[in-house]
């Protein structure tokens, strides 16, 4: 099936394309998963002591990017 | 088609001076109806994914609907284009080889940023409030596989137009 027309959701009449679509469709799939499981991996696998570290940066760094401009200043 | 009729033809004419050839041609007769036969066959989704057929209609992926962040809302005539249009736009999916529309590309864009803040904002929670240095810990950092899929998925999906 595809939705590129305007129309919605139609069958694909090509089987050939359709089947061309299958593959590429289930490539993507396969890619996101295996992407997102050694991410998610790797973060994992870091030790807890880098990463209490470098996530305490990036909270103080967001925490100033957040706030940058809603500081009143003083004259 | 007609190259393989021409050989079947070829192949299947019984003159006594063709007796090794006819061998050879008959191999490639076969050959060529299991590709045609390949070729023609009616599509069924036989991928790794088949599974997930029987649930696509109960979540709405039925004509009259059209996507949305991925699930699906029903179609608004006043945003049906014209025939032109709706043709001009299945031949451009088809050289392109992408199977959703632009704005829902934008949207899936849009959903893989807002997931990839999520997931920048579990790595750090997870970091500072839930790993306690044990296994537990680095079970909980795994977890941000959760928002990652999305984000990465929705990315993915915006990009190739799929």
């Amino acid at each position: 099936m595809w939705d590129v027309d305007g129309t919605g959701i139609r069958k694909i009449d090509d089987d050939n394309l359709a089947r061309a679509f299958m593959a590429k469709v289930n490539d993507m799939n396969l890619e996101t998963g295996r992407d997102a499981l050694l991410l998610a991996a790797g973060f994992a696998a870091l030790p807890c002591d880098l990463t209490g570290k470098l996530a305490g940066a990036a909270a103080v760094v967001g925490t100033l990017y957040f706030l940058q401009g809603k500081i009143p200043k003083e004259d | 088609m007609i190259l393989s009729n021409t050989l079947t033809t070829d192949a299947f004419t019984p003159t006594p001076s063709r007796v090794h050839s006819n061998t050879a041609a008959h191999h490639r007769h076969g050959q060529l109806l299991e590709l045609n036969a390949a070729a023609n066959k009616e599509f069924v989704n036989d991928g790794p994914f088949f599974f997930m057929k029987p649930f696509l209609s109960v979540l709405g992926f039925q004509e009259g609907r059209t996507t949305n962040f991925g699930p699906t809302i029903a179609v608004k005539e006043s945003d049906i284009p014209s025939e032109e249009e709706q043709q001009r736009r299945r031949e451009q999916a088809e050289s392109d080889m992408t199977n959703i529309g632009m704005d829902e590309r934008d949207r899936r864009k849009y959903a893989g940023e807002i997931a990839a803040k999520v997931s920048i904002g579990y790595a750090i929670v997870s970091s500072l409030f839930l790993d306690d240095g044990t296994v537990h810990g680095s079970l909980a950092r795994f977890a941000i596989i959760l928002p990652l899929f999305f984000s990465v998925g929705f990315t993915k999906s915006s990009e190739k137009g799929l």
